[in-house]
């Protein structure tokens, strides 16, 4: 049987988006997969020189949408918070992506 | 823009539908897991994704297959067509080929055949079932796959009855 090993959830951020986050850390937690959020910010603009979109900024800004869905026990993985704030950004054509792992394998009902 | 990710992403697609999971809700439910096959060789890699899960989750699996009856001749179109099955008997023998042991053990598989356009007769059972999550395998090669993705795979995600994985099933599963 297929395995699944390493699901990826683009998110923007908005409610939906985050009940898809929730559902992936769920399933993420049910398969024992990777789970990696795909943030995509669209425009010519220099997404790493812009005020906020540090990686760190962009862990406090998950860390508020799991809060915000009672997303609980979801960590950014460690090596992600150890990087260099604005290497993960990642130019694609015309925009700039940024992809942060997190660890759900605490991902339970435990509050 | 799901529809656009799907047809061109080599891995499966997962849809979530707004409020198929809700704040207040502490866990995944996925007791029932169904997967929609058109019986060729392709369809395997849908099974065996919709399997994977089932086994993970303790889901109950559905194998779903629509055969497409004509009123106007009283008969099933396949008949004569030796790709499509011909009779209910032979698209059940047809989907037990799918099925391998591991999956027998680990799933405990259910076969289920209806009759009539494959959209209709998915969501029917999606609603009848209590189906939580629908894995589809799609192709994309030709204007008439577009067609059948368009009426099974759209209509289910703007549906929104419960969760879909759409996997390719040619090109990528050879690349993989």
């Amino acid at each position: 049987m297929q395995t699944i090993r390493h699901l990826l959830c683009p998110v923007d951020l908005s409610e939906p988006a985050g009940q898809s986050l929730r559902y992936a850390a769920a399933l993420s937690s049910l398969l024992g997969s990777d789970l990696t959020i795909l943030y995509v910010r669209s425009g010519q603009a220099d997404a790493r020189k812009s005020p906020g979109t540090s990686l760190e900024g962009f862990a406090r800004g998950i860390v508020g949408v799991v809060h915000r869905f009672a997303f609980w026990n979801v960590r950014v993985k460690p090596s992600q918070k150890s990087s260099t704030p604005r290497a993960p950004w990642r130019p694609i054509s015309s925009s700039w992506a940024l992809t942060v792992g997190l660890d759900c394998s605490g991902f339970s009902s435990d509050r | 823009m799901s529809e656009r990710v799907i047809r061109r992403s080599h891995a499966p697609v997962l849809v979530v539908p707004f409020g198929m999971m809700k704040a207040t809700e502490d866990s995944l439910r996925l007791a029932t897991v169904a997967c929609a096959v058109d019986l060729s060789e392709p369809s395997r890699r849908a099974v065996d994704y919709a399997a994977s899960i089932a086994a993970s989750a303790g889901a109950r699996l559905l194998l779903v297959h629509a055969l497409e009856w004509s009123e106007e001749t009283d008969t099933l179109p396949n008949a004569g067509k030796s790709s499509l099955p011909s009779s209910e008997d032979d698209a059940i023998a047809r989907m037990n080929e799918l099925l391998t042991e591991d999956m027998r053990v680990r799933c405990n598989p259910e076969l289920v055949v209806g009759y009539g356009r494959a959209a209709d007769e998915l969501q029917r059972v999606v609603h009848e079932r209590a189906v939580d999550l629908v894995v589809l395998g799609v192709r994309r090669r030709t204007l008439i796959d577009r067609v059948v993705f368009g009426s099974t795979t759209q209509g289910l995600i703007r549906h929104g009855a419960c969760t879909v994985l759409t996997v390719n099933t040619l090109e990528s599963a050879q690349r993989r």
